[in-house]
């Protein structure tokens, strides 16, 4: 197959090695270089540690041999959807059901969602024809 | 509160939700003051990442203000302006110790494999509220923030929480020796910064491929790098090598992720039939872009459990791969430097900026790339 080029643009600007643009080239200058450092705490890191308790419940992926020092109380597994992640976080995560059946949950969730709202819709709709007709035969 | 909320794939609204409140000794509270969106936003946003729950409030590269303080919070006091990493990350358990902030253990219950806690991504990564809100939650105060220097913008600073130790995290994964060709795939926020970087690092020449004319443009003028289009272009590898003499480039970095352009085959199945998580096209051109030898470096966004990648082919050219999410906190002392400096201006990246109210505008515009669109950010409180 030819290679066919863009019209322009390919060459554009010489590398723009102005003062200070190469300050990094020395690799010991990075920051994270190594990628892992000799094992130190955080200087500014707690000394003491509290667990947080969870107000709502939270999933916990099997083969953690430890809770979560800190957790979100936002959005806790609820109705059909919640079931299926209950049952998601039952299964080890290196294992494609896990992710699947999360997934599944994610979309049963949004279905479930805009089916309750149509349903409100619909139900209000029927409540003001009963209405209404109830008024027309008075 | 104000705050985005998910309501499924495409549909985002702003709604009122519970003012967050201090849960944990060490935790703040922020009024958020600049919240950016993200192109991993975006993968939430089309439901890609398994467990995104409906309410959630997305958002992990924010500025804010100090309202209110744990007991065991040291470091900060109410008022303080800080800009926040988009881990979250103990300081203290055998990750943060050694430097891998990205990887701490101890604040993602969700799971052992994929990252960190992190802010307003899903409950893969914990459940935690993001930052495209007007307050948001901030756990372990005295390890992640950092407090902006007083003669600091918010916005110069913005971009330390994510994109832009992220591009240089990439470049840095690639050890770019000086002289080295360098080809970024993706030409968004971080594709741009991770360019940049390259240059800082040493690279003889820096190479952008993107689809869009505007972000090749903008690369061009904003970085100096040289610009391939792939949709010009009957076979970007073949370009590209073309470009780099035959032999390939030294360093290839995939700054786009799950959702790369350029094959219907990987988009038909991770998108279409998410038969694979999302399309790993970028993945794939940087093993057959890089030299024999050569390094390749991932920070796009990828999710659980698989995906197409031609491991073989890495394999038989000897190339190093490297990648993780970005150990912020370690590259914002240094990148600060930069950036007062003036070797890095983040804010030119800037295109877009929206009150609260009007972040699903935002999000479209964003994911449409329209009207010259980089970088979107949210103005919680309102000062548009």
């Amino acid at each position: 197959m030819p290679i066919r080029y863009p019209p322009d643009g390919r060459r554009t600007h010489l590398p723009p090695h102005g003062p200070g643009r190469i300050d990094d080239v020395d690799p010991t200058a990075r920051p994270g270089v190594p990628m892992e450092h000799r094992p130190e705490p955080f200087p500014t890191a707690p000394e003491r540690v509290v667990v947080q308790r969870p107000r709502v419940e939270v999933l916990q992926i099997p083969g953690r041999k430890k809770p979560a020092w800190v957790v979100s109380n936002a959005q806790p597994p609820r109705g059909l959807a919640g079931r299926l992640r209950r049952r998601a976080f039952r299964i080890p995560e290196h294992h494609p059901r896990h992710w699947m059946l999360l997934l599944a949950a994610d979309r049963l969730e949004v279905r479930v969602s805009r089916a309750r709202r149509w349903l409100g819709l619909a139900a209000g709709v029927v409540a003001l024809w009963t209405i209404l007709r109830a008024l027309e035969e008075r | 509160m104000r705050a985005l909320a998910y309501f499924g794939p495409g549909k985002v609204k702003v709604v009122r939700k519970p003012d967050p409140r201090i849960e944990h000794p060490q935790d703040v509270v922020l009024r958020v003051t600049r919240a950016a969106i993200c192109g991993s936003d975006l993968h939430l946003l089309h439901g890609l990442v398994p467990d995104t729950r409906l309410g959630c409030t997305f958002g992990h590269e924010f500025t804010g203000v100090v309202e209110e303080l744990g007991r065991d919070v040291k470091t900060l006091r109410r008022g303080d302006r800080v800009v926040v990493p988009f881990n979250i990350s103990c300081g203290r358990c055998f990750f943060c110790e050694r430097g891998l902030f990205a990887n701490c253990e101890n604040t993602n219950p969700s799971s052992n494999d994929i990252a960190s806690g992190v802010f307003g991504y899903s409950h893969t990564t914990g459940g935690f509220e993001g930052g495209q809100a007007e307050y948001v939650r901030v756990p372990f105060a005295d390890v992640g923030p950092t407090r902006i220097p007083e003669d600091m913008e918010d916005e110069e600073v913005l971009f330390l929480g994510d994109i832009l130790p992220t591009g240089y995290q990439a470049a840095e994964m690639g050890e770019i020796q000086k002289g080295e060709t360098v080809v970024v795939f993706g030409s968004g926020p971080v594709g741009l910064f991770a360019q940049l970087s390259a240059w800082l690092m040493g690279a003889g020449r820096v190479i952008a491929v993107d689809r869009v004319p505007e972000r090749l443009r903008f690369a061009r003028e904003y970085n100096g790098v040289e610009t391939l289009n792939f949709d010009e272009v009957d076979d970007p590898v073949l370009a590209l090598r073309e470009m780099t003499g035959g032999r390939g480039a030294d360093v290839c970095i995939d700054a786009v992720g799950m959702e790369a352009e350029g094959s219907t085959l990987e988009r038909a199945l991770g998108l279409g039939a998410k038969l694979e998580a999302g399309a790993a096209t970028a993945i794939a051109w940087c093993i057959q872009t890089a030299r024999k030898g050569g390094n390749v470096s991932i920070v796009g966004v990828y999710g659980p459990p698989w995906n197409l990648v031609p491991i073989g082919t890495a394999m038989n050219k000897g190339l190093t791969l490297r990648m993780n999410q970005c150990n912020v906190k370690r590259y914002v002392p240094h990148l600060l430097k930069h950036i007062r400096e003036g070797r890095i201006d983040p804010r030119r990246i800037i295109t877009h900026r929206f009150p609260l109210e009007r972040a699903p505008e935002a999000y479209r515009l964003f994911e449409t790339r329209s009207e010259g669109c980089i970088k979107c950010v949210l103005l919680p409180q309102g000062e548009a």
